[in-house]
């Protein structure tokens, strides 16, 4: 029995040390290595694989790594495919979490819920008191590891057309570099959606950046020149200088193509997306400015405490959230939404409370209103330090605004943004509305042209007064809750917006609703595409002289309505 | 008879050329309260340079800080230079950028007279445009004033750059001496101190004798009714203009008194927040009366200085108090309070009078 049990063993012993030796004159020429797929038997190459792993020297480990991979699609059926896969996962999988280990004189196992298993044949077996050790996983052979376990998933995940695990997919997108050739031409040769072979192909084409072979270069260049990235320009950039000119002039030609288009194409995105958060940015100031252009043309009096109204509607807005995260968690995700109408009636109501104590007593010193709001925005700032704290919120993000679109080269059409402009816009038809087609509108624009004649025909003006600067405090509200996830928000927050939404009363003209929307995408963009060039100095500088230059034309802005004094 | 300005300007005349004098023949004094004295000197001078024209010429500027910035940081730009050419080594400010010598625009201004040119020249350059281009498109109140608040802000994030020379966020600091005399020494603090007092005293005589003068009439009727003036053929823009540029040069010699009494400055002067606690200190003190602007900032930095150190989450609550309750009750500020409290006062004296008769 002992005997019997024993040689076996022997032999097995001695065909791994012969195999490996064989396998390691040929560890670097995958050429060679696929012949031998043939010669030698999947339980060979079982025995020979986990031998190199328990090693745990790196560049065996990465080597039998990658021919594993090769090994696993060398065949026709594609059930043996399958089978093979498969074990790779498992062992890989093993390897990662430490499951499988080794012991000094070549007896391995697989632990699986607490079953122990032989890892070539995956039949439980019972394992002696000898000592066994994971193998060190070194730093230089992670990646190879957990990519050839992606493009195996990927492979298992086949099995059900139409269901390509994206999550691997995106693994191996950050890492092209280690990916199988021959799992890669596998997972193209099976069938794919369009997007995921496309993403596929953009892996591959990665990959084969590095190839010695020409034709495999120029071809990546041309598949690589259709994504426009910032990751491929600089990929083909590192190609490109490695690539020798006189050699290769028709390989140098087309990187520099590739270089050309992909560099057009991001110079395009670039334009797009500042765009983009011009306008998103644009939006948070219509917000924060549409109330001080309303009372401001009504009034004559500038609201200094608007600033610190964005701050508590951001505040009100994660009080919601907070309450609604304790009492209702499923309802969470629509926090956003729900907290439109409490931001809009708190902070409303705090701005007719401003009205009623305050401004109402100064209505004829608008120097004097400057610095009794200001009074209540160091009150209202000191008020949230003082039972929040100075740090910034941390906002919970809903799944649907996570992420965005992506468009055209770098630019990225994100949810959140996008929700702020749709929002704006929304506002905005709300306001016009309310000014052009309502009752209360038309007594705004009698008691804006001329207070006096409007008293004197019935308008109630103390009323108007108190009720507008409610909507414009309760829309600066709106504009809190609209950046919150998207700036940082903490007590001193209003500040940073406060100066830009003044710019935009004075550019855009005294109570005119098309003005402050004018001024808002003027002052929005200009901030935006000026700053990340020449800093925030340089942009603010601008729009200060844009207003200077303004005001020498046209006094009371761009868009002033003829108002009798 | 002096009259109470007048009365005031003699007094800080004379106790700042007393403490010099004093200081010199070796009195010692308390370096903090000195030093307190002082600043709260060289707040008071701001608060006079904006009520000069708020006061008397109805233009509220809540950017006079960019103003009191310019003298501050030209001021610490001269003590930058006296240390580097003690010591050969730039301030540490400049060793974080890696800069191995003092750019080229801190030539010659180890000078002090070329020192006080500069301050008068680029406070009267920024004053002149920026007043000129507003003042002749007519814009006034809360337009101008929203304007300079921009103007002051745009100062301040270009001051927290750090590519400037201008210190940066960190600010500008590492004073050794002004004058020759050491900052360690006690002499220096009191010296300051007493030249801030002179000065301000000077300063008050003659904003005094100008509100007294043609202009300062003038400044009252574009204060009264600006349009009638324009009417009758009087170009007030370059009333106006002038009472600006006086108050710039006033609030920039504010700023050149105090920096080196706090030995440092940084962009947080130029914040609208300072700015706007000037236009509150004269509004607290009385807008129209110079006395008043300067009893304003002496009260309101004063209980600032105290309140910040006993009580400081108290402070700002009852700042917000004291300027939304004074602007609402006392339209004129503490000049008003003399009157209400007088009648509170009658009234309480009369009161057992009135029970008797009833």
């Amino acid at each position: 029995m002992i005997r019997g049990h024993s040689c076996p063993r022997f032999f097995r012993e001695m065909a791994k040390i012969i195999l490996s030796i064989s396998w390691l004159a040929f560890a670097d020429n995958s050429a060679v290595a696929s012949d031998h797929f043939n010669k030698i038997s999947w339980i060979e190459f079982r025995n020979h694989f986990i031998t190199e792993i328990c090693s745990s020297k790196p560049k065996r480990m990465k080597a039998v790594l990658q021919e594993l991979g090769s090994f696993t699609v060398a065949n026709q059926d594609p059930k043996v495919i399958r089978e093979r896969t498969q074990w790779a996962t498992d062992l890989i999988s093993g390897i990662q979490k430490k499951r499988f280990r080794c012991s000094k004189d070549g007896k391995t196992y697989l632990k699986r819920e607490d079953k122990f298993l032989d890892p070539v044949s995956m039949a439980e077996i019972k394992i002696g008191d000898a000592k066994y050790k994971a193998p060190f996983l070194h730093l230089p052979v992670r990646p190879t590891l957990e990519t050839i376990l992606a493009t195996s998933k990927l492979i298992n995940s086949l099995k059900n057309p139409g269901t390509l695990d994206l999550s691997q997919l995106a693994l191996l997108e950050k890492k092209p570099d280690f990916i199988n050739t021959d799992q890669m031409a596998y997972l193209l040769k099976s069938q794919l959606s369009d997007s995921s072979r496309e993403r596929l192909v953009f892996v591959r084409a990665f990959k084969m950046l590095k190839s010695e072979n020409i034709d495999e270069v120029s071809e990546a260049l041309r598949n690589l020149s259709s994504i426009p990235s910032r990751k491929t320009l600089t990929a083909i950039t590192k190609v490109r200088k490695t690539i020798d000119p006189v050699k290769d002039p028709e390989l140098i030609e087309i990187a520099d193509n590739a270089i050309a288009e992909i560099s057009f194409s991001i110079q395009i995105g670039k334009a797009m997306s500042i765009v983009y958060s011009g306008l998103s940015y644009s939006s948070i100031l219509f917000l924060a400015s549409i109330g001080l252009a309303i009372v401001f043309g009504l009034m004559g009096v500038i609201n200094l405490a608007q600033g610190e109204l964005i701050m508590i509607g951001a505040y009100v807005t994660f009080v919601i959230q907070e309450c609604l995260a304790a009492v209702f968690p499923s309802m969470l995700p629509l926090y956003l939404l729900i907290s439109i109408p409490f931001v809009f009636l708190i902070t409303g109501g705090m701005g007719a409370l401003i009205e009623f104590s305050v401004i109402r007593h100064l209505y004829t010193r608008p120097l004097m209103t400057l610095l009794a709001t200001w009074g209540v925005s160091i009150f209202l700032i000191n008020m949230i330090r003082v039972s929040f704290g100075t740090q910034n919120l941390e906002f919970y993000v809903p799944d649907y605004l996570v992420g965005g679109l992506s468009v055209f080269g770098d630019f990225l059409i994100t949810w959140n943004r996008l929700a702020t402009i749709i929002f704006a816009i929304v506002i905005l038809i709300f306001t016009l509305f309310l000014v052009k087609k309502t009752r209360f509108g038309m007594n705004i624009r009698a008691v804006t042209e001329n207070r006096s004649m409007a008293g004197a025909i019935g308008v109630n003006t103390r009323k108007v007064d108190l009720l507008s600067f409610a909507v414009g405090s309760g829309l600066a509200g709106l504009a809190g809750l609209a950046l919150s996830t998207i700036y940082n928000v903490n007590p001193t927050m209003g500040t940073n917006f406060i100066v830009d939404a003044f710019m935009v009363v004075v550019l855009g003209g005294v109570g005119s609703i098309w003005g402050t929307v004018f001024a808002a995408l003027l002052v929005g963009m200009i901030n935006v595409a000026v700053e990340p060039l020449y800093g925030a100095v340089a942009a603010k500088v601008l729009v200060m002289i844009l207003i200077i230059a303004v005001i020498q034309v046209r006094p009371e802005g761009i868009f002033m309505m003829k108002v009798r004094k | 008879m002096l009259r109470s300005s007048e009365k005031f300007a003699v007094i800080f005349f004379l106790a700042g050329s007393l403490l010099v004098i004093a200081s010199f023949m070796g009195l010692e004094t308390s370096t903090y309260l000195m030093n307190l004295i002082g600043q709260i000197a060289a707040f008071s001078l701001l608060a006079l340079s904006l009520d000069l024209i708020w006061g008397f010429c109805g233009i509220l500027s809540l950017g006079h800080g960019l103003y009191f910035a310019i003298g501050g940081y030209l001021v610490a730009m001269h003590l930058v230079k006296v240390a580097f050419e003690k010591t050969g080594t730039p301030p540490d400010f400049m060793l974080f950028m890696g800069w191995e010598d003092l750019p080229a625009y801190y030539f010659g201004i180890e000078s002090f007279a070329y020192l006080l040119f500069l301050v008068i020249l680029v406070t009267l350059s920024v004053s002149l445009i920026f007043g000129y281009f507003s003042f002749r498109s007519r814009v006034t109140g809360v337009y101008f004033a929203i304007i300079t608040q921009a103007l002051v802000y745009m100062a301040m994030l270009f001051m927290f750059r750090n590519d400037t020379g201008f210190g940066g966020n960190n600010g500008m600091t590492g004073f050794s001496e002004i004058f020759g005399l050491n900052f360690r020494e006690n002499k220096t603090a009191t010296i300051l101190c007493g030249i801030s007092l002179t000065v301000l005293g000077l300063s008050l005589l003659g904003c005094k004798k100008l509100v007294d003068a043609p202009l300062g009439r003038f400044m009252r009727a574009v204060k009264e009714d600006e349009s009638r003036l324009r009417f009758l053929g009087f170009d007030t823009v370059y009333v106006k203009l002038t009472a600006w540029c006086i108050s710039a040069i006033l609030a920039a010699i504010a700023g050149l008194l105090y920096v080196p009494q706090v030995g440092i400055i940084n962009p947080r002067v130029l914040s609208p927040e300072l700015s706007i606690e000037i236009a509150v200190w004269v509004a607290i003190g009385g807008r129209g009366s110079l006395v008043g602007a300067i009893f304003g900032a002496v009260v309101v930095s004063g209980l600032k200085f105290i309140l910040t150190g006993l009580v400081p989450d108290l402070w700002p609550f009852l700042l917000a108090i004291l300027v939304v309750g004074i602007v609402i009750y006392l339209p004129n500020g503490f000049s008003d309070g003399a009157r209400v409290f007088g009648s509170i006062a009658r009234r309480l004296v009369s009161a057992p009078h009135r029970k008797l008769q009833s």
